[in-house]
């Protein structure tokens, strides 16, 4: 038997080791947290409960990656949703995602609703936390209120269906847009709505 | 008091685990597991030491829920090496609580090992950085255990703990009672965060003046006091800029004690960026000073690196004036990952 430091040397250096070796393909979660549930529930339901759904992206990846149009990032192999439940019946789904700004994490807190025969759409986007130049464009509804009702066949590119925030937040204005585009693919392609 | 956080948490956490086999309503869900290492090289004073293990630990994190609701999230910490001791690495390591939810616009109620909510330290996560705040002077401790309750009323967010006031070490009775209030307001391209914080405590430890950026060592010195601290703190996104600071006065047994810390962090990209802070904290026994810079670059989304320089000193009422400098470089690397259950 090892004494004691020597075990936590041999721990500290097997945990080293399979952190090295460990690809980045493998199933790794978001690295994004939704930081008040609470004021955004009231905000976008009304009011509600949740739950959390982590869901592994696996064999849609590929399909994922075709539709948003880029390889997702190894933090995005497994996201989070959080559906909300008010009176008895689920009303709707959030979820954030983080991007990479200029300047720091934009991180994106969309909800997500299931109209009847419809696909699922935006009911609302807001921006928890980022560190851009022009972060009142960013977090205008000016420029927020566009993501309403888009689908997850929407374009959502910047200069298309989507105005950026500011001339010079157009970097800031296309993470956005992404996150609201990668969510709301994974939403589908995974099958959130009804988990 | 001693012993009987920890082993509850434990035992309450194995009820809920085997609720989810033996009910049909509980179940755990969003399960991650946070493996975490930590490599540091250091040259200076204090302590010159070539490349070893800093922090390796691996965390879990779970939530027990009906279907419907999430009734209690979990948060275990594990630490598997580390050179650190004593006091010290129990202000750093053995996160260990459940915070439970009353429900949407009720307050949750957090029971175990948590990070005190005084000032700073409530929101400001220090553990893996190199530059730390200082609650090791203003407070004396970081971890502690008890119960918080955290919720908000109106634009007002708050905490509010009744906890052993001395950390996992609680051997003389004693408490610490602390009440933190936050707002925020948007300035156009600005941010601003303002915390008010009062703590109470009876017993509570403090380190003697000394220039070290974390008390290592000191155990045997450390003395307890009767603490009442108010505090103002600033989290200022001043444009790209982040500029925090905290004011801290009070009373050690009716002595009078007051600190300042201020801090400045400047993005150069996603990937980059510099921090610069400031601080000093006088107590009965003397004053001390510190002056630190750090730089922070990431290597991808799981990895980084981290160099800082640090300069401290103090003067002692007693004892001559003593400095420290100390160069850090850091390498860390984390994942998160969610087995299926």
């Amino acid at each position: 038997m090892l004494p004691k430091g020597y075990r936590r040397s041999y721990v500290a250096l097997l945990l080293a080791t399979v952190l090295a070796l460990v690809p980045l393909s493998t199933a790794l979660a978001s690295l994004c947290v939704w930081r008040n549930p609470d004021a955004d529930i009231k905000e976008f339901f009304g009011g509600g409960k949740y739950r959390t759904v982590l869901e592994r992206v696996g064999s849609k990846k590929t399909k994922i990656e075709k539709r948003i149009g880029q390889k997702l990032d190894s933090d995005e192999l497994q996201l989070k949703f959080w559906p909300v439940i008010k009176d008895g019946q689920r009303v709707g789904t959030v979820a954030s995602h983080l991007g990479k700004g200029d300047y720091g994490a934009i991180e994106v807190v969309v909800a997500i609703v299931d109209p009847p025969d419809a696909p699922a759409k935006i009911k609302a986007v807001k921006i928890q936390r980022d560190r851009e130049r022009y972060r009142s464009a960013l977090r205008s509804a000016t420029f927020l209120d566009q993501f309403k009702g888009k689908q997850a066949n929407s374009k959502l590119q910047v200069g298309e269906d989507i105005k950026e925030a500011h001339p010079g937040a157009v970097k800031g204005s296309k993470v956005v847009a992404l996150s609201v585009k990668k969510l709301l693919v994974a939403y589908e392609e995974l099958n959130i709505g009804t988990k | 008091m001693k012993n009987i956080v920890r082993p509850t948490v434990v035992v309450v956490s194995l009820l809920l685990l085997s609720a989810n086999c033996a009910s049909a309503e509980l179940k755990v869900s969003a399960v991650e597991i946070l493996p975490r290492l930590d490599l540091r090289a250091k040259a200076g004073q204090p302590a010159a030491e070539t490349l070893r293990v800093q922090q390796g630990e691996i965390d879990l994190r779970f939530s027990v829920g009906d279907g419907e609701k999430e009734w209690a999230n979990f948060a275990l910490q594990g630490v598997l090496a580390t050179p650190m001791t004593g006091r010290a690495r129990q202000m750093h390591f053995s996160n260990f609580y459940a915070v439970g939810n009353l429900g949407v616009g009720r307050p949750k109620v957090k029971v175990g090992q948590f990070v005190v909510p005084f000032g700073t330290l409530a929101e400001f996560a220090t553990h893996a950085l190199l530059l730390q705040t200082p609650y090791a002077r203003t407070i004396g401790l970081r971890l502690d255990r008890g119960v918080e309750l955290e919720g908000f009323v109106g634009d007002w967010d708050y905490w509010l703990s009744a906890t052993s006031g001395d950390g996992r070490t609680r051997q003389n009775g004693g408490y610490a009672a602390s009440l933190r209030l936050v707002r925020d307001w948007e300035l156009g391209d600005d941010f601003l965060r303002l915390g008010f914080s009062y703590l109470e405590g009876n017993n509570m430890p403090t380190f003697p003046t000394n220039p070290m950026p974390v008390p290592m060592g000191m155990d045997e010195m450390v003395a307890f006091a009767d603490k009442r601290r108010l505090a103002v703190d600033v989290d200022w996104l001043r444009g790209i800029d982040n500029i925090r600071a905290e004011l801290v006065v009070g009373q050690d047994d009716s002595k009078r004690v007051d600190g300042q810390w201020l801090y400045y962090n400047h993005p150069f990209s996603y990937e980059t960026d510099l921090t610069l802070q400031a601080d000093r904290w006088r107590q009965e026994d003397g004053t001390s000073y510190g002056l630190g810079a750090e730089t922070h670059h990431r290597l991808d989304d799981w990895s980084g690196l981290r160099l800082s320089y640090e300069h401290r000193w103090a003067h002692p009422n007693l004892a001559s004036d003593r400095s420290a400098d100390l160069w850090t470089l850091q390498y860390y690397r984390e994942y998160v990952w969610s087995p299926d259950i």
